[in-house]
């Protein structure tokens, strides 16, 4: 469903010299599991995702979601996916229904569609009890939950989750885990970048290892961690980054 | 299109709810309209029907011609024992003028000797008014005195006056025509159109990056050009609003004809149909070349701060057109060509002719074809702005 094939990718850095965000990115992600894009800031989760969601294009590879390319065909491919970022990204005066009906006419729905979509994500992330207050209004948890009925408003069989956990509290947190885990029992496909590795450990089947641009390792998540000869997800993936202490021992 | 509507209905609603906005871009015009009004009436009501001056009096009017004169000219007296004294007055700003009336003045005047000094502030407006308004007391004095000797002594009295001076006033004006007001009023519609728009642009693209809501919309099937005409389109309709909350503030203000208006607008509010016409016409013209500039300059911010900045920049090259076409109509300039194809500049030589119903249809195109063509080239470069994954996926 998701698929990559030696995606590059360069930027220019701020003072106009080359940065190589992302090289030679190779990996699949299929229906009904959660790939796991791992990495610290800056390693180039966000840039591949941007390419799978078709914000930016990819300078080198290939890459395809849902069956559509996304360098020839972006339009069905955004019409394919759901895109959750780390920020909560709602629109502060408007109300999460006005929020919801507004996506829903830019992803093509209108009349009784829009309204059965609506009232059906309304329901699944239990926005009724706020959904005509201003999403200014709303606490961190609650607008990721808006955040949410967004992305899965038009029905995507894809769904892209940049680090959807940042800045939550415990129980938004735990909402938003669960979420996915629902996701994944209805048979979508999702890809969950984040750098905090207990909630890949909970959600992830596989998981893709990115750092400085380069995917050092993928796999199914338990076969990952047994090839590190580490026992836990955390001490494999800093080994594969090569992380050294940087603290002196006594 | 279906897109573009919704785009534009969105940032439109949300528009209508952020205060900021609504303060900048529909109460501050009415705001600042108010008080123009309040400072240029109570001006134009100093100027024109100046109070009568405080004076300083040396000595005492003792004669009928000395009283007739402080009478019918001056304000509060003051008597003050020497001119030293009154000089002292004078610059303290408690009087306008020091009156001296020579000894014995009423007697003197049938003989052609009586002298009436006048020591005036040359740094003082109001000081050189009251010495106008005494010099036409004297004059008007004089030319009776002249004409009483000249029939005492069988002379006609048009012999005191060899050259009559006729002056006619041209057609009245009306409306606006009357008023010192319409060659600022273009000026401050200039300015809400721009600013207007200047306190929501920021926001629309600039902000959304900010909030990381831009994302969103790049990951939707619209496309990118129908989301950048939606926001003009809703930026578009605030630049207008805006400008017209001025001229509805002041034409509600005008039809109080109350106080400092009556003066202002002596020959009331009113305008014709082609001028409103050729004011609708052009403000939408200008509205446009607003709204695409704003955009296009917005969309290249990463951040509101960004935007603020160079927005600001934007604003000084703009409205300095719009500044300088207060003055123009002291320059004789307006009927130049380079004025007529001067962005901005057209614009608000137009509306003022506009409103003083002197409408110059070729100048109306003119401006049309510059604000239109202008506005269309920064559409083009907004949408352009909106394709580039360079400045899009800035943050």
């Amino acid at each position: 469903m998701v698929s990559t094939k030696g995606v590059e990718k360069r930027f220019r850095g701020e003072k106009g010299e080359e940065v190589m965000a992302l090289q030679g990115a190779d990996l699949e992600a299929v229906p009904g599991r959660i790939l796991g894009l791992l990495g610290v800031n800056g390693a180039g989760k966000t840039t591949l995702l941007r390419i799978l969601s078709t914000v930016i294009r990819a300078d080198k590879g290939t890459a395809t979601v849902a069956g559509y390319d996304v360098a020839t065909q972006p339009a069905l491919v955004r019409a394919s996916i759901g895109f959750l970022s780390s920020s909560t990204a709602v629109y502060g005066r408007l109300t999460p229904l006005e929020s919801l009906r507004y996506f829903g006419g830019l992803y093509g729905l209108s009349g009784i569609d829009l309204d059965r979509r609506v009232e059906f994500v309304v329901d699944r992330l239990n926005l009724r009890p706020f959904q005509d207050q201003l999403c200014d209004r709303l606490s961190t948890g609650q607008k990721q939950r808006v955040g949410i009925a967004r992305a899965i408003l038009h029905d995507p069989p894809v769904l892209f989750f940049d680090e959807p956990t940042s800045g939550l509290d415990v129980v938004a947190k735990q909402g938003v885990m669960e979420f996915i885990e629902e996701v994944r029992e209805s048979g979508k496909t999702v890809v969950f970048s984040t750098h905090v590795m207990s909630e890949a450990e909970r959600l992830c089947d596989e998981v893709a290892v990115i750092h400085e641009g380069r995917i050092v390792e993928s796999g199914v998540r338990v076969q990952v961690v047994a090839r590190t000869g580490h026992a836990t997800l955390e001490k494999a993936f800093l080994s594969l980054i090569g992380y050294r202490s940087e603290v002196s021992p006594r | 299109m279906n897109v573009v509507w919704l785009v534009f209905r969105k940032e439109v609603r949300e528009t209508f709810r952020d205060k900021r906005v609504v303060n900048g871009a529909f109460v501050a015009p009415v705001f600042i309209i108010l008080m123009f009004v309040l400072v240029f009436g109570t001006v134009q009501r100093s100027v024109t029907q100046p109070p009568k001056p405080s004076v300083a009096l040396v000595g005492q009017a003792k004669g009928e011609v000395e009283s007739r004169l402080l009478g019918g000219v001056a304000g509060k007296v003051t008597r003050v024992a020497n001119r030293e004294e009154g000089q002292r007055l004078l610059k303290e700003g408690k009087v306008r003028l020091v009156v001296d009336f020579s000894d014995d003045f009423t007697a003197s005047v049938g003989r052609g000797g009586a002298v009436l000094t006048l020591v005036f502030d040359p740094a003082s407006t109001p000081s050189q008014i009251a010495l106008g308004t005494f010099r036409t007391a004297v004059e008007t004095v004089n030319s009776a005195t002249v004409r009483g000797v000249l029939e005492q002594t069988g002379l006609p009295a048009s012999a005191a006056e060899p050259i009559r001076l006729v002056t006619l006033q041209g057609e009245k004006p009306e409306g606006l025509g009357g008023s010192s007001f319409a060659g600022m009023l273009p000026y401050l519609i200039v300015l809400w159109a721009f600013y207007g728009g200047f306190s929501q642009v920021a926001d629309l693209v600039a902000g959304e990056k900010e909030r990381g809501t831009m994302e969103t919309l790049l990951v939707s099937p619209a496309l990118r050009w129908h989301l950048a005409l939606g926001k003009t389109l809703a930026l578009a309709l605030t630049c207008l609003l805006s400008a017209a909350s001025s001229l509805v503030a002041l034409v509600v203000l005008g039809s109080l004809r109350v106080g400092v208006t009556r003066d202002l607008f002596p020959g009331g509010l009113s305008v014709s149909l082609a001028g409103g016409v050729s004011i609708l016409v052009v403000l939408l013209s200008l509205v446009a070349m607003f709204a695409g500039l704003l955009m296009a300059v917005s969309a290249r911010a990463k951040s509101m701060r960004e935007a603020q900045t160079q927005l600001t920049l934007v604003s000084f090259v703009v409205l300095m057109p719009a500044i300088f076409s207060q003055f123009i109509g002291f320059t004789g300039m307006e009927q130049a060509l380079w004025v007529r194809w001067t962005p901005v500049l057209n614009a608000a030589v137009a509306m003022r002719e506009g409103l003083l119903d002197r409408v110059v249809w070729w100048g109306v195109g003119t401006t049309v074809l510059t604000g239109l063509v202008l506005g269309g080239v920064f559409l083009w470069a907004a949408f352009r702005q909106f394709e580039k994954e360079s400045i899009l996926a800035r943050t």
